[in-house]
């Protein structure tokens, strides 16, 4: 099969003027053995989440059946063709016990850590880190972060209050990242080992073999922040190793073999959707090649900036500033906003669903959480919290059912990826946030 | 001061009412908004758009009820020279002949069909001040519109609104600022009606700005003259604004740039403006007569056989129907017309001018 | 006396400035000024907490650039950091290096190594020759890991340090000599250097500028910074970059903790071109103009705000401080009443004015609307959205930027109805944020900022100037601490006299110098700082010299966790 023989073309806009980009796509000929792959070895598990901003419309976002085949209201009407692949839950609640509730933040952290943030802190460790610590180590990165909004700074991934999980957000520099010179293709016939990486490995070494004594002349805060520098050494050291190492061919792995063009940077809902499709088909099949078993993407951040063209409040200041429409009984514009990032949420994951493996889809053998920040955008408000679940974790989790969390903690759906991630926590989060409980309806 | 634009005058000065602390400058502070592009009576504005105009209304079937011309310079070659039979062709006569005939045009016969277009209307003015039988009536009525351009090119591709040479010609226009053509009106009392302003035309050096879709022009940019090596496009000629429609008196010879660098320009004789204007663009069309030997030989400079015969054109062909419809400047032993009228739809986009004074 | 000297010529010219401005206010700051004595000398002061900063990409660039020369393309990138109490820089003694990120590093650091090894750079970046460049040459390989390891370490490298790297260099020579890659075949000795400069330059010595500290020798119970972390505080506050060889040296042999060492030493590097840098580093951040990077507007509003407008208006606003601080060092509270700035063609759209290609020095006629900072691109258009202007945004970035004044966040949970219905097509501003200020919830803080970004309503989201919102005239009556005025010029007078102003900035370089937000027990510095500021006439190079020699920038806290450190440092070197 030659590889990337089809080209899709998205149109785009870029400053205005219509583009055509050929993207590397995914959705390949199979070559009639798509099934026969890895060998019998079981595949991977992998896990990733997406985040969104500024929640949903009350009824417009809510289904009113719960259970399986419930009918999509307006907002989610694109679930359609994942409506089977997704557990969509509604009616949670962020509960800020004795923190403030913090605008815009408190929403997302405890979907994420289970964990109120206190005042002027940031998150503690991400649930998707947490995961990465136990299957991250394997692969050449540890995780893979992107995000569409172009602004490096809209990441939902936190190592600790002050390491933020850097975003790529250069669809270009990510495919660079991720398959430029340093890819190394499981599938390729020849593999030598490179001379330089040998050298670079030894000299690596060197350096941590320094690691004690520089760590004497720092103070115990301070100590942390090394070590987790180091930690990042080590993980370099591991991808040297890895480069070293004829990697075990994978069927489903297929690079694309051109770069993507880089697409304009502003923050209209057509840039961001082009530029979101092309991270999230470049960051699947980088889990399909086994680059990283953990990957986040940010379609908006939760102060979203984004701008319908021509409408002068980006999606945030509309939430607040736009009347309700007395025809309609609700914010044209906000709800416009909400229906772009849910079109982008399908396409995140539809980009794994495009990709074979074994007896089904990549989509198969993943577990995606997705995330926001509010319930009812107009009001900003942390109950009526919704979160997604998307992909079967490799068997582990039933999919199509819309669930009310009753306004429970949105942290239950986070505690039921982390053990279907294989994560043994007994609980997670705290005080009211805390659970101890999976939701025994997506479990198998 | 006068002040120029309509509807402004009002909001021309503001008070500061400071409570503590009162400005050195007390009392009147103009705005800049007010009086945004002009000082002095000057405005300046460049060229963005530039193509030789065709009346199209009606479409094709209209004005060329036998259809578009369809051999142009490959086509001929091909037809002159098949290369299916036996025949041996040698370069000299074939290549080298045809390349001949579009530098050395001639008057004479040739075997190729030429449609000339038909109608009677027609952009551009009356130039000679007479209302001939074959002069046109313009698209707002007027009679005695001269633009037998119209006749000759009308019914060849290339320069129809949908040609490539309407899209080229403006591409290179904006792209390089070889091209960059531009006029500035001083003594103006009133943008809208001015019975006596001065138009000058002039060569600038700087790239245009477009605006953050692409695809415009902002006003207010700014332009430095080309004092150096542009003297020759600089033309200063009378003119009148009336109802914010700019006409001006003919200009002798007119130099306006076309496309290529080392081409330069090419000569508009009786050369008059048209345009609407306003304090942030210009647009409307220049007219005069074009010299058929000197057009052919730019526009084969500017364009060779590929542009030329992906718009089905044949110089060749082209400068005998130009000579033939040609009515203006006659050569003074044969008597025959060698300049021929047209007229070019233009836009312009306002802009700062700086003279070498000011740079 | 030259200290009476030095101070006498700036109070000269703010005579001279205040006589011009012809105010009352002018002369009763000049009577004050002249009547009062001269600043008291610095109070005690407990000093700062020695810190592990993270090095940011800007510092790591323009030391690459002092080291090995400008024609390094680093392309360096590192990771935004939070921004706390004003400043990026406040964030950097706690922001840490994610996993990804040091592969992002690793990167860089190829690439740099690589393109000071290219055959077209080494020989004038590698000082020495070596005997044969396919095989190993210790001796040149220590002269050139010893220098360029100091300038990257910022210390000398001790010798074990020297012989391991050195001796990874020759092991590399033997590996890759006459090797392929990439295309192209590998000269030994320089492909074994590249490898160990990478690894120089990914080493955590380079990415964390560690402080450390020793007992005062004048003062034994008193801590201080040693002499490398002293010039690295000070060069990295002044210059944004690591220390220069001078600098260093200095440190190594005691000169710059001699008598008047230090005061040699700030002295050289206040009047350094690169001073330069380091401001525009400083205003950079306090002016939050990282925000730059994203900053896009909506085309189809304002079609003549293009990428090239963005970049202009960030400049033109760092060459206007850089030129009135440190060209003219002029009064820092001009700068918000001033009509002299920079011009670009690309910005002069915006501006409505015609403009010569390049930047050219500009100044506003006395009738343009426009004088001062606040009406300058840059601050507009940050300030608002990407269609349209933002009274809540301007009013609250002048006070939380300016003034150092916090304004609290927005409570959660709010009905905005009030604020949209029933009818939210009001044409201006004024009239859309009235209901902030009806509401009690929202009252107490958008009083605060609303009057203040009003005043600047004449000006669009793209900084554009404007009579009319939606064909209603604009009322750009607004307010600050009292002070009442009509518009945009007033409010810079306005802000120019609020003692606030200048308080904020002291605040600002001072925590910029020492790494982190003041804790409580600066409170006396800060005020000595202030006064200092004020008596020299609030120029900047003179606040940036008295910052940079104060005991409160070099003296250490004693706590417990230093006297740990200090038992640890000594033992194990």
């Amino acid at each position: 099969m030659s590889k990337w023989d089809r080209r899709r073309v998205l149109k785009g806009m870029v400053k205005g003027v219509g583009v055509t980009v050929a993207l590397p796509f995914l959705d390949y000929f199979l070559n009639g053995n798509g099934t026969a792959m890895a060998q019998g070895a079981p595949m991977p598990v992998r896990f990733g989440t997406w985040g969104y901003g500024l929640g949903g419309t009350g009824k417009l976002f809510v289904p009113q059946q719960t259970g399986r085949n419930y009918q999509l209201p307006e907002e989610l009407s694109s679930w359609a063709p994942i409506q089977e692949d997704v557990n969509l839950f509604t009616n949670g609640n962020a509960f800020p016990d004795a923190s403030p509730n913090r605008n815009h933040y408190t929403g997302w952290v405890v979907s994420r850590t289970g964990i109120a943030p206190d005042s002027g802190s940031g998150p503690s460790e991400t649930i998707d880190l947490t995961i990465a610590k136990k299957i991250g180590g394997a692969t050449r990165f540890n995780n893979l972060t992107a995000t569409a909004t172009a602004d490096a700074r809209d990441t939902y991934s936190y190592y600790n209050a002050s390491t933020p999980n850097e975003p790529e957000w250069s669809p270009l520099a990510f495919y660079k990242r991720l398959f430029g010179l340093d890819f190394q293709d499981p599938n390729a016939d020849e593999f030598e080992r490179d001379a330089r990486v040998i050298a670079r490995q030894s000299v690596l070494s060197a350096i941590m073999e320094q690691e004690s004594s520089l760590m004497k002349t720092v103070g115990v805060a301070d100590r942390e922040r090394l070590d987790q520098y180091f930690t990042g050494l080590r993980q370099l050291e591991l991808q040297f190793t890895q480069r070293l190492t004829k990697p075990e061919p994978i069927a489903s792995c297929v690079a694309p073999g051109e770069a993507p063009v880089d697409v304009a940077m502003d923050q209209s809902t057509e840039s961001i959707k082009l530029r979101h499709q092309m991270m999230s088909e470049l960051m699947a099949m980088a889990v399909a090649c086994d680059q990283s078993r953990v990957f986040n993407m940010t379609y908006s951040a939760a102060f979203a900036s984004t701008i319908k063209t021509g409408y002068a409040k980006p999606h945030h200041t509309c939430t607040h500033e736009e009347p309700v429409d007395e025809a309609l009984g609700y914010q044209e514009n906000a709800s416009f906003f909400t229906r772009r990032a849910m079109e982008s949420w399908v396409d995140f994951v539809e980009a794994f669903k495009k990709i074979p493996e074994g007896d089904g889809t990549l989509l198969d053998n993943v577990l995606i959480l997705g995330t926001t920040d509010v319930g009812y955008a107009r009001t900003h408000s942390v109950d009526g919290m919704s979160v997604f679940l998307a992909g079967r974790a490799g068997g582990k989790i039933n999919t199509g059912n819309h669930i009310d969390l009753n306004g429970g903690s949105v942290a239950q759906v986070g505690y039921t990826a982390l053990r279907a991630m294989g994560v043994d926590s007994p609980s997670w989060g705290t005080l009211s946030n805390e659970t101890s409980e999976v939701i025994g309806d997506v479990q198998v | 001061m006068t002040h120029f634009w309509p509807g402004t005058t009002g909001s021309q000065v503001r008070t500061f009412a400071l409570f503590i602390i009162t400005l050195a400058a007390a009392g009147a502070a103009t705005a800049e908004l007010p009086e945004p592009y002009q000082k002095d009576g000057r405005i300046g504005y460049v060229l963005t758009r530039k193509a030789w105009v065709i009346y199209e209304a009606g479409g094709v079937e209209a004005q060329c009820p036998e259809g578009l011309n369809a051999s142009g310079v490959r086509q001929q070659f091909a037809d002159l020279f098949p290369m299916d039979g036996d025949e041996q062709w040698t370069v000299r006569e074939t290549r080298l002949m045809r390349e001949g005939r579009m530098w050395h045009p001639e008057t004479s016969e040739e075997s190729f069909p030429y449609l000339d277009a038909q109608g009677e209307v027609a952009y551009g003015l009356n130039l000679d001040g007479k209302v001939d039988p074959d002069d046109f009536r313009s698209p707002d009525g007027i009679e005695g519109i001269d633009n037998q351009l119209q006749r000759a090119i009308g019914c060849t591709p290339g320069w129809r609104s949908d040609g490539q040479f309407v899209h080229f010609e403006s591409l290179f226009a904006i792209g390089h600022s070889y091209n960059r053509w531009m006029i500035e009106l001083s003594g103006v009392d009133d943008l809208s009606n001015d019975d006596d302003v001065t138009v000058t035309t002039y060569r600038g050096l700087d790239d245009l700005f477009t605006d953050a879709t692409g695809d415009g022009f902002i006003a207010g940019g700014s332009q430095r003259v080309d004092a150096r090596w542009g003297q020759n496009f600089v033309e200063e000629v009378k003119g009148k604004i009336v109802d914010g429609v700019l006409t001006t008196e003919p200009v002798k010879v007119a130099r306006i740039p076309w496309a290529m660098r080392f081409v330069g320009y090419y000569d508009v004789l009786d050369f008059q403006l048209q345009l609407k204007l306003t304090p942030e663009s210009a647009e409307g069309i220049f007219a005069g007569y074009v010299n058929a030997e000197q057009w052919t030989n730019r526009l084969n400079r500017n364009w060779g056989s590929h542009h030329q015969s992906y718009g089905t054109v044949s110089s060749a062909s082209e400068y005998r129907a130009m000579r033939r419809l040609a009515d203006a400047y006659p050569d003074p032993e044969t008597g025959a017309n060698t300049a021929i009228s047209g007229a070019a739809e233009i836009e312009l986009t306002q802009v700062y001018i700086l003279h070498p004074s000011e740079q | 006396m030259s200290r009476v000297m030095r101070r006498s010529t700036p109070r000269f010219k703010q005579w001279l400035t205040s006589a011009f401005r012809g105010t009352v206010m002018g002369l009763l700051a000049l009577g004050a000024l002249v009547g009062c004595s001269p600043v008291d000398p610095e109070p005690e002061s407990a000093g700062t907490q020695t810190l592990t900063k993270l090095i940011t990409a800007e510092q790591y660039g323009n030391s690459l650039a002092y080291i090995f020369g400008s024609g390094i393309d680093a392309q360096v990138r590192f990771a935004p950091v939070a921004r706390n109490e004003g400043l990026l820089a406040n964030s950097l003694a706690s922001a840490g290096v994610s996993v990804g990120q040091v592969q992002t590093i690793q990167g860089v650091a190829s690439s740099v190594a690589k393109q000071v090894m290219d055959i077209e750079n080494r020989n004038h970046l590698v000082a020495c020759r070596p005997e044969s460049i396919d095989s190993p040459d210790e001796a040149c390989a220590t002269q050139f890991v010893s220098k360029i390891g100091r300038l990257l370490f910022r210390r000398a490298l001790t010798d074990d340090e020297i012989a391991t790297f050195v001796g990874q260099a020759s092991a590399a020579v033997k590996e890759l000599d006459g090797k392929e890659l990439d295309g192209e075949k590998l000269d030994g000795f320089y492909a074994g250097l590249e490898v160990v400069l990478e690894g120089l330059l990914i080493h955590p010595e380079v990415l964390f500028i560690v402080e450390s500290a020793e007992p005062d020798p004048n003062n034994p119970e008193q801590l201080r910074l040693d002499a490398h972390s002293l010039a690295s505080r000070l060069s990295f506050f002044l210059w944004n970059a690591s220390p220069d060889d001078e600098l260093l040296m200095a440190a190594e042999n005691g000169e710059l903790q001699s008598p008047g060492g230090v005061e040699r030493a700030v002295g050289r590097m206040l009047e350094s071109p690169r001073l330069v840098d380091g401001m525009r580093a400083f205003f950079d951040d306090m002016l939050v103009f990282d925000e730059f990077k994203t900053l896009s507007k909506d085309a189809t509003i304002y079609p003549e705000f293009t990428s090239v407008t963005a970049q202009d208006a960030r400049e033109q606003t760092l060459r206007t401080i850089i030129d009135h601080t440190l060209n003219k060092d002029e009064d820092y509270r001009d700068l918000f009443t001033s009509r002299s700035t920079f011009m670009s063609p690309a910005l002069a759209i915006m501006y409505g004015v015609p403009a010569q290609p390049g930047w050219a020095p500009y100044t506003f006629p006395e009738d343009s609307p426009r004088s001062g900072l606040l009406t300058q691109v840059s601050f507009l258009s940050l300030t608002s959205h990407p269609g349209r202007s933002s009274v809540t945004l301007r009013g609250m970035a002048l006070r939380e930027r300016l003034l150092c004044q916090t304004v609290p966040e927005p409570p959660p949970g709010i009905d905005f109805s009030v604020l949209t219905n029933p009818d939210a097509n009001y044409p201006t501003q004024r009239q859309r944020v009235a209901a902030h200020l009806e509401t009690p919830s929202c009252a107490g803080c958008h009083r605060i900022t609303d009057p203040i970004g009003l005043s600047l309503e004449q000006f669009d989201g793209a900084g554009g100037y404007r009579l009319t919102e939606n064909g209603a005239t604009i009322d750009a009556t607004g307010s600050l601490d009292g002070i009442e005025f009509d518009g945009a010029i007033g409010l810079g007078e306005a802000l120019s006299q609020n003692p606030a102003l200048p308080q904020c900035l002291v605040r600002r370089v001072y925590s910029y110098a020492t790494g982190g937000p003041p804790e409580n027990d600066a409170r006396a510095a800060l005020n000595y700082f202030n006064e200092d500021f004020a008596a020299q006439g609030y120029q900047l190079r003179n606040l940036l010299r008295t910052i940079a020699l104060s005991k409160a920038f070099s003296l250490i806290k004693n706590s417990p966790s230093e006297e740990e450190r200090l038992l640890a440092t000594t033992s194990s070197r």
